[in-house]
């Protein structure tokens, strides 16, 4: 019953039809090799501040169903990864194409995002609601540690070492602290400039670090000429019972995979993808047929990166801590919206809570005929040449961040960040944490700042509070645990010859 | 990249790290202490400009950074799975002079538009047929294209911000 709920609030034309947009532009952009999920979103933000909260907030999850699953098609197709979930999915995916079985290929990898999708669903509208109780327990201190454990975590997934995720993770905390300070209004860090005094908006910096920095790093790469483009039937792309019953236990498997690493703060879709692709391989009975056009390949892939949507929803929901950087990009969204994830979300706005669910379900499903139906000519537009079509990004980064406030300072903003992004990205500063550590910051400020004042400054009870001990322990188990695999790495890679 | 490159550029980046933890330290310096809680405004932005900065100092002596042998970088997330590289009618350049001249041309269109010059419309119809003929390499055999979508997009986007999401242009 709690399951029908969900779609309740959105058996009315508005959500339905912006379910339809948002995860057809979603596909879209996922299938277009160079523009990302996050990208999309970011640039919608300016455009729901003026809808209802939950068609906004309709909108951009189905966006973020819709980007995942679109690298599907260019992936298999066009031999290029929409977006990084679908690189294990080329592997497999253009080899059976190019075998004669594109649809086929088309088929399984989308049968597979369904299945993991809703699998994803089940578990997120199941786990929600007793996660967001059970964080209903938590007090101040207990806020700030999981917090670090969520900006720890991210950093030590990130690309690159542990140190350089901290370095990112704390400048993006750094960042937000221009302006009042979240706790009695004092002015700082805006060394006399009055633009800086209401801080710097999420609009401005999220388009500026994921959509401008984006654009910049393509404009730096080599248009390709795609491969071939392989003609599908619509027909042939839908599984048989018996195709559906011997690859079941390879989609159960994977899509809980993809849930469970979903719901981990900062791992997200693309190890989900990895991680399922090299257990499937393990697991197969013919594992040499890896990499030439497996369709275990293509199921295990797909299922986890469209699952991991569903796990990384139920912490953004539940208690508000941002499981990748779409899910930082949502949460931005919601306090845009002044609506707070966790228990009081539940009790306060159950409609809110049903809807962003339903709306997942349904935007799965919608995927299924979206790339059905359409997916042979989707995957023309990943054709569409960068210098064509990244000035025209930029104009839509300029616009979306002056309709936000209004002012030109924040577009100066954005193209500030937009360098700034770029740039920690040739440092080998990832922008994950620092886009978590920019969105969370305030939430650790204020609850460590409101511990401080109940506890009459004393920081004893981070240690002393179960909850809050458990975090740190974990926090400084993967901390330890990091650095003592990057020293590891380092002395295998000392017996190997280094490259000159 | 030699090792001894990479191992200069670490610690140039940790250098301007350091720099900027000294700046936002600086810049907490004339904070007063909050009368109603122990840490006050500055206490945060400190701690955390401290610890770049210790992390930084940290870049230039771990070992993964010092010593790490240089792997290929790459563009995309799979190139070799990608088709061979367009440099015809409307490749680019792997140069870091597009980065520069995309980013010099949205600093004009930016200006233009702040200072009013012309319309939305104009002005990004310019823009995009300005960066469109850098991007295609000033390709002749482009430009009748680039010239369309100039005006179109230009035109049409004003059209859809103003018309259908009615939002407020610059």
């Amino acid at each position: 019953m709690v399951f029908l709920e969900t779609l309740g609030p959105l058996f009315a034309p508005m959500p339905l039809f912006l379910i339809f947009i948002g995860t057809l532009l979603g596909i879209v952009v996922g299938a277009i090799p160079g523009l990302t999920g996050s990208m999309l979103i970011v640039l919608t933000l300016p455009l729901t501040f003026t809808m209802p909260p939950l068609d906004a907030l309709v909108l951009l999850i189905s966006m973020y169903v819709g980007a995942i699953s679109g690298g599907l098609i260019s992936a298999t197709l066009l031999r290029m990864p929409g977006t990084p979930a679908s690189v294990m999915t080329t592997l497999d995916g253009y080899p059976m194409a190019r075998s004669g079985h594109a649809a086929k290929a088309l088929g399984f990898g989308i049968s597979a995002s369904v299945f993991g999708g809703i699998v994803s669903w089940v578990v997120l509208v199941a786990l929600s609601r007793p996660l967001a109780d059970f964080g209903a327990q938590f007090g101040p201190f207990e806020k700030f540690s999981l917090v670090l454990m969520a900006l720890v975590l991210i950093a030590s997934v990130s690309d690159g070492s542990i140190i350089r995720g901290l370095i990112a993770g704390l400048l993006g905390m750094l960042v937000t602290m221009i302006g009042a300070d979240p706790a009695v209004g004092t002015m700082r860090l805006t060394f006399g400039f009055s633009s800086l005094e209401a801080g710097l908006g999420v609009v401005p910096v999220l388009i500026g670090l994921f959509s401008v920095g984006q654009v910049l790093n393509e404009v730096m790469a080599h248009d390709r000429k795609p491969a071939q483009l392989f003609k599908v039937h619509i027909r042939d792309t839908l599984l048989s019972s018996a195709e559906w019953a011997r690859s079941l236990p390879n989609l159960i498997r994977s899509s809980i995979l993809g849930t469970g690493i979903g719901i981990l703060p900062g791992i997200g879709a693309n190890i989900a993808s990895a991680v399922a692709y090299t257990l499937a391989r393990n697991a197969s009975k013919t594992p040499e047929k890896f990499g030439k056009g497996s369709e275990e390949g293509i199921i295990a892939s797909e299922s986890a990166n469209n699952a991991s949507v569903g796990g990384a929803l139920i912490p953004l929901i539940a208690m508000g801590i941002p499981a990748s950087v779409i899910d930082a990009i949502l949460l931005g969204a919601m306090m845009m919206q002044s609506i707070t994830p966790g228990t009081l979300l539940f009790v306060n706005n159950p409609e809110l809570v049903a809807g962003m669910m339903g709306s997942y379900l349904i935007a799965v499903l919608l995927m299924f005929v979206i790339m059905v139906v359409l997916s042979r000519y989707i995957a023309k537009l990943g054709m569409v040449p960068r210098s064509r079509l990244m000035p025209i990004i930029i104009v839509f980064c300029v616009a979306g961040t002056y309709a936000n406030s209004n002012i030109m300072f924040d577009v100066w903003v954005m193209l500030a960040f937009g360098v700034l992004g770029f740039t920690l990205e040739k440092c080998r500063l990832p922008l994950a944490p620092f886009v978590i550590g920019f969105i969370l910051a305030p939430l650790a400020e204020t609850n460590l700042r409101a511990g401080l004042m109940i506890s009459g400054g004393s920081p004893i009870p981070i240690l002393s509070r179960p909850i809050s001990l458990c975090f740190v322990l974990v926090t400084l188990g993967l901390l330890a645990w990091q650095v003592r695999r990057e020293f590891l790495a380092r002395k295998t890679v000392k017996g190997v010859a280094v490259p000159t | 990249m030699t090792m001894s490159d990479k191992g200069l550029q670490t610690k140039i980046l940790a250098a301007v790290l350091i720099a900027f933890s000294a700046l936002i330290f600086w810049g907490t310096l004339n904070l007063a202490p909050s009368p109603f809680e122990p840490l006050g405004a500055s206490a945060f932005p400190r701690f955390i400009a401290v610890l770049v900065a210790i992390f930084s100092i940290g870049l230039v002596f771990m070992p993964s950074e010092r010593e790490e042998p240089e792997l290929p970088v790459v563009a995309d997330p799979a190139p070799e799975l990608a088709g061979p590289v367009d440099d015809d009618q409307v490749g680019m350049r792997a140069t870091p002079v597009m980065a520069l001249a995309t980013v010099g041309c949205t600093i004009v269109y930016a200006i233009a538009l702040q200072a009013r010059i012309v319309s939305f419309a104009i002005s990004t119809a310019i823009f995009l047929l300005v960066l469109m003929t850098i991007l295609t390499r000033f390709n002749p055999r482009a430009m009748p294209l680039t010239l369309v979508m100039a005006v179109v997009f230009g035109f049409g986007l004003e059209y859809v911000f103003t018309s259908v999401f009615v939002v407020n242009l610059p």
